[in-house]
């Protein structure tokens, strides 16, 4: 239990370096509170670089780890994707209508790109199939005691995430990387409200599992 | 810890975990690279309109665009070498003002006044003049290579007007032309009658001199001898200068030795023959007479004939008869 209060405090710790990288970003944005991500975007079309810059540290994290996790922690193929869809979001920021969130928008193109690569090549599958067996020979193999048992716990999350169906961790990595509402992330991966409620559900059942025991302790 | 208590306070720990875990960042060179592309594209916007301008040329409607510039310069082209003197196009303020101008209508009637001064005169003449009265309008006007090159707002309208300009000035100065040729034509034919008018007169001044030498004969002081009008003929004739005696139809003039005489007709040959208009035709219209040629030419210094012999008619075997009498 012990144990647990630090991971929760450690947790907590991580969250609150989180909201103080947020608040880094906001100062140094002054006018992110008042404006909201259409109309930097809308800025940046009538050609105010610097909005694009806002925009761009706003999202920049969780869009890359969302790819990152999509490709099974392949950041080779993540760069090329994060910069394709950024790419494209500066091609065609006139496309956009303000019907729907900017984020959402992003998410949604980062999404095609995923399913385009994927379609490309069975690069990903390869990755899985590797990324799985090199995470099976961790767990299997014995750790060196240097790292600690939170840092195992981790790594092992991460792994078991990767082990998810392609929907189940899309809805696992979207809820716990971007911070959106079920309806939003609903919106992004084209699908109803409760489609997404019922992959969320699965992958925790999952994960929850997969997951030793002594980790929860 | 019951069992949804307990998947929520599992879940809370996956969710820790994962957070805590996901400190995964794009790299500073990907951050630069990304901020560089949209600064770049930034500067495009401001330059837009132009590339815009010129993507569209050269994109979709580059063919359209293209077509345009063609028929353009070919009607352009096709202006010139129709009217290659420079054409006159008023702006839409001078033809306004000239509207409104209370002189304009005097203008217009000095202008019927040159016209019909012009049409008095021969076409080149009239034309030459059309030309300077052009460039004099020039120096009023504005001087356009090409009324397409000008095109203004109003330009249509302008075209229009200027094209019916110079239709009513091409008929203008066909009518000019045709006016002259027609004049030109009146001119000769008049010179021919007056041609005819004179030689007709010539001859009427001939006959009325022999009419007159034919009563100068009936009014002799011998008529008055009536039963002798053969002596009183003969009378008259010796009367006659020798011109006279040439256009007299009843008297012969002929050589006697080295003067000429006038003397009076004797046989039919003779009777009727004027020496001096066109003897060999009256002659030779009589059967069995014979015309012996000279020529004489009358001044007012008398008759001259060559050797000294006018032209005679004689009956052909008048010397053999004689000779066979004899």
């Amino acid at each position: 239990m012990v144990r647990y209060q630090s991971l929760k405090k450690s947790g907590s710790d991580n969250k609150n370096m989180k909201v103080n990288r947020q608040q880094n970003i906001d100062s140094n944005t002054d006018n992110t509170d008042i404006i909201s991500d259409e109309d930097l975007l809308t800025s940046y079309c009538n050609g105010d670089a610097s909005a694009f810059d806002t925009l761009y540290l706003q999202h920049k994290d969780a869009l890359y780890r969302f790819i990152l996790r999509q490709c099974n922690n392949a950041t080779n193929i993540t760069d090329e994707i994060f910069q394709e869809v950024w790419i494209s979001v500066i091609n065609n920021k006139q496309q956009f209508r303000n019907e729907s969130k900017f984020s959402t928008w992003l998410y949604q193109i980062a999404r095609n790109k995923l399913i385009d690569n994927s379609r490309k090549s069975i690069v990903r599958n390869e990755n899985r199939h590797d990324s799985f067996e090199a995470e099976s020979m961790k767990s299997n193999n014995p750790e060196p005691d240097t790292k600690t048992q939170l840092e195992k716990c981790i790594e092992l999350l991460q792994a078991l995430v990767l082990q998810l169906p392609d929907e189940q961790k899309e809805a696992f990595v979207l809820k716990h990387d971007t911070n959106k509402s079920i309806e939003d992330l609903a919106v992004i991966t084209k699908t109803s409200h409760e489609t997404f409620k019922s992959r969320l559900r699965y992958a925790m059942k999952k994960l929850r599992e997969w997951l030793p025991g002594e980790c929860y302790d | 810890m019951t069992e949804p208590d307990n998947n929520k306070h599992h879940d809370e720990v996956i969710a820790s975990l994962y957070q805590h875990g996901s400190v995964e960042q794009p790299s500073d060179e990907l951050n630069k690279n990304i901020l560089n592309a949209a600064r770049k594209k930034s500067d495009n916007i401001i330059h837009w309109p132009a590339k815009k301008i010129f993507k569209t040329l050269l994109s979709s409607h580059s063919l359209a665009v293209a077509a345009v510039l063609v028929i353009s310069i070919s009607v352009i082209l096709q202006i010139q070498f129709d009217y290659p003197e420079e054409v006159i196009l008023p702006t839409a303020e001078q033809q306004l003002s000239k509207s409104l101008s209370p002189n304009s209508i005097p203008k217009k009637q000095n202008s019927t006044d040159v016209t019909s001064q012009m049409s008095m005169q021969p076409a080149e003449e009239i034309l030459i003049e059309s030309e300077s009265q052009a460039i004099t309008r020039d120096s009023e006007s504005t001087i356009v290579h090409s009324p397409v090159l000008k095109a203004k707002p109003s330009v249509r309208k302008q075209e229009m007007d200027y094209k019916k300009q110079q239709a009513l000035k091409h008929r203008h100065y066909e009518e000019i032309k045709r006016e002259s040729k027609r004049r030109r034509h009146e001119e000769k034919k008049r010179l021919s009658e007056q041609q005819k008018l004179r030689q007709k007169q010539k001859a009427e001044y001939q006959r009325s001199e022999s009419q007159r030498l034919s009563a100068l004969i009936d009014s002799s002081p011998t008529s008055s001898l009536a039963d002798n009008k053969e002596s009183m003929l003969s009378h008259a004739c010796e009367k006659l200068s020798n011109a006279e005696c040439l256009a007299s139809t009843n008297c012969i003039l002929e050589k006697d030795n080295d003067s000429l005489i006038c003397r009076q007709s004797k046989n039919p040959c003779e009777k009727g023959f004027v020496q001096i208009t066109q003897p060999k035709e009256q002659c030779q219209i009589k059967p069995e007479c014979e015309y012996i040629s000279s020529d004489c030419h009358c001044d007012e210094h008398g008759c001259q004939c060559a050797d000294n012999q006018p032209p005679i008619c004689k009956p052909v075997f008048d010397d053999e008869d004689e000779d066979d009498t004899d």
